[in-house]
């Protein structure tokens, strides 16, 4: 069961109310949606100018993490080119929510160097107890450069500006990437 | 337009923001700039320049160079030097590309020779050097050979069939850094870097055919003895880093020091400033584990040198020796490395932390090379692949006011975003070759993210390094052929 821990400290004064990209299948700089949905992701253009900024919110922490996950890899791939032959499963645990979202996005780096897989469906439920713990199931393939429309090659998820909070019903992120 | 409040303009070029800009500054923060580069200068740059002069034991001032821009912890273009005892170690004050860094490749060839094969010769250069995501390199290592590799950098290369002898004569610190500690690298780091050598990677990463300016060849005699004996000669650059070697390393290492910190009662005003005493066991592992990333940074690019040797050998059909293809210089421009530097009335050793700023060693500094040792080092700055790149000299002023260290390249002024909103990555290509460059990237979307005009202009940003006397203008390098992932 996905939990929805309160309480937890806000690392970031989180986002303006405002426009985000629906998650699924979209590309970064299209299709910008009138009302904010539930979750998604927004790209951030005038932070950290060399690299990658994004917004991802959820109506829990386990959308949450799907959309983050979606985010980084829009930015590594056009989602709607991969398919899903490959299925994984990670059990990432964490002491904190944001070192937890930070790890799992450093997961799927790895992932994309040592076995050269990029993911197009993310389920990740995350539960609570001493710390956070999350699991996710995972559906992709391995890079394909005559199919797959690459894009970036995301070295390492900063601290800069990095944390998890919670706005209202929702838990929101923010996330600079390193280019 | 970035207005520094209390700002002191020390020179035409130089700017001091005095500690009282904000709490906890330790050392006054200077920026090398021109009045129209400043108000240009986004605000993080102010931001970030001034966190690094609040961190402990911080030395002199904390530095922005003319190129900068706003990064993660540091600025992009960011200079700072901290007491060996009392001061810190910082990954967010080098980067998660540890040992990024530029190469110049001469060869004998003047650009009528190059012209009419410079299609074939990106093409061949795009077909054998590995680039963009998630990229496997061509060398197979064992992990006891990975860990060679990271002990002894351009120097396991040559002895493997993958450098000539030379080589390491020309890299800075003759080609690896020592205190390498493999047993302070992760498994996962590890991983991600064995296969990944001669691998280019994407961003702002590439290699490029450039021909040097005749307009703009400043200084014929000291290019000379840098090897540029013709107003049109042909070189090569390489940009390029540690690869997810390097990035794992970092950010496993961002991770302890997020937590050391609270042992050791640190604060920093950006998480990705987080840091530990170099004197601690936490300092001291990640910079073991660091130095293993810059030598395999240094093992890369070298490996990427032999493919394009064996590009222009086969493309022109002579020898690279006969095309007199020999390493100009290397530079690092994201390190942190122990230096002796003058702090107050003294001289003694400090940590040195360049993150988007190279090395710039003047005359007579025993680290630079003996062929070049009378003059200065050679700098290599490089800039968008549709405006070009510099190769410059270091100067003893450079020693005397920012530790030795001078800018990195041209800086951003746009992000990536915007820059794919204003061109389309084909619109460019095809423009850049009606300009004479032929561009060959791994993604049209990552060429359009590189467009010159996402740049600050490069010749303000090395005419006020110039001016300053931080380091002096050599040569214009003019672009004709890049590939780029």
């Amino acid at each position: 069961m996905r939990s929805r821990p309160g309480g937890v400290k806000s690392l970031w004064p989180g986002p303006p109310a405002s426009t985000f990209i629906k998650a699924r299948g979209r590309v970064p700089t299209a299709l910008v949606a009138r009302r904010a949905p539930r979750s998604g992701f927004r790209f951030l253009s005038k932070i950290a100018l060399a690299d990658i900024a994004f917004v991802a919110r959820g109506d829990s922490l386990g959308s949450l993490f799907e959309s983050a996950a979606r985010a980084l890899t829009e930015v590594m791939v056009d989602r709607r080119t991969v398919v899903g032959r490959v299925h994984r499963e990670l059990d990432v645990s964490s002491p904190s929510v944001d070192r937890l979202l930070y790890d799992f996005l450093t997961e799927l780096i790895v992932l994309k160097d040592v076995e050269s897989l990029l993911f197009k469906e993310f389920r990740v439920e995350v539960a609570t107890g001493r710390g956070f713990r999350l699991t996710c199931e995972m559906d992709g393939e391995a890079i394909d450069r005559e199919r797959h429309a690459l894009r970036n090659d995301v070295k390492a998820v900063t601290m800069h500006m990095f944390g998890v909070k919670k706005a209202g019903p929702r838990w929101v992120a923010t996330v600079v990437l390193d280019i | 337009m970035t207005e520094v409040k209390n700002a002191k303009q020390v020179s035409d070029v130089v700017w001091e923001i005095p500690e009282s800009f904000k709490p906890g500054m330790n050392v006054p923060a200077r920026i090398y700039a021109t009045k129209k580069l400043l108000e240009a200068m986004d605000n993080g740059v102010i931001e970030q320049v001034t966190n690094v002069a609040s961190l402990p034991g911080i030395v002199n001032c904390s530095y922005a160079m003319a190129d900068a821009h706003w990064g993660y912890g540091f600025p992009i273009g960011g200079v700072a030097a901290f007491d060996l005892e009392k001061g810190v170690i910082s990954p967010g004050g080098i980067g998660f590309d540890i040992n990024c860094g530029m190469r110049l490749i001469r060869t004998n060839l003047r650009y009528s020779e190059v012209r009419p094969r410079i299609k074939e010769l990106v093409d061949l250069l795009f077909r054998l050097i590995p680039t963009g995501v998630g990229v496997k390199g061509f060398v197979r290592l064992s992990q006891p050979q990975f860990e060679d590799v990271m002990r002894w950098g351009v120097k396991w290369c040559a002895e493997n069939d993958y450098g000539w002898e030379d080589d390491v004569d020309k890299v800075e610190e003759g080609g690896y850094i020592k205190g390498a500690d493999p047993s302070k690298v992760s498994q996962q780091a590890s991983s991600r870097g064995i296969n990944q050598l001669g691998t280019l990677g994407s961003g702002n990463h590439y290699c490029e055919v450039q021909v040097v300016d005749p307009a703009r060849f400043f200084d014929a005699e000291v290019g000379k003895r840098f090897g540029l004996v013709h107003d049109d000669q042909v070189v090569v650059m390489v940009h390029c880093g540690s690869r997810g070697f390097g990035h794992q390393v970092g950010s496993d290492y961002l991770r302890v020091f997020d937590g050391a910190m609270k042992k050791y009662g640190i604060t920093v005003r950006d998480r990705e400033l987080a840091c530990a005493p170099f004197a601690s066991k936490e300092g001291g592992d990640y910079y073991g584990a660091m130095v293993c990333a810059a030598n395999m940074a240094f093992a890369n690019r070298q490996v990427i040198v032999m493919r394009i040797r064996e590009a222009f050998k086969q493309v022109f059909h002579k020898d690279p020796e006969a095309l007199d293809m020999h390493i100009v210089y290397d530079v690092c421009h994201n390190i942190a490395k122990v230096e002796r530097h003058k702090v107050g009335k003294s001289s003694r050793d400090v940590l040195v932390h360049r993150k988007g700023a190279t090395r710039s060693f003047g005359p007579g500094h025993p680290d630079v090379p003996a062929v070049y040792r009378e003059l200065g080092q050679p700098v290599i700055i490089g800039g968008s692949m549709e405006t070009g790149s510099y190769l410059l000299l270091g100067t003893k002023k450079a020693m005397e006011e920012t530790f030795g260290s001078t800018a990195h390249g041209s800086g951003r002024t746009m992000s990536r975003t915007a820059a794919k909103r204003q061109v389309s990555g084909a619109e460019l290509q095809r423009s850049m070759e009606k300009r004479g460059i032929y561009v060959k990237a791994a993604t049209m979307e990552g060429l359009a993210e590189e467009a010159g005009m996402a740049y600050k202009d490069i010749s303000e940003v090395v005419e006020t390094m110039h001016q300053a006397g931080i380091s002096l203008k050599v040569a214009a390098l003019r672009p004709i052929g890049n590939i780029k992932g």
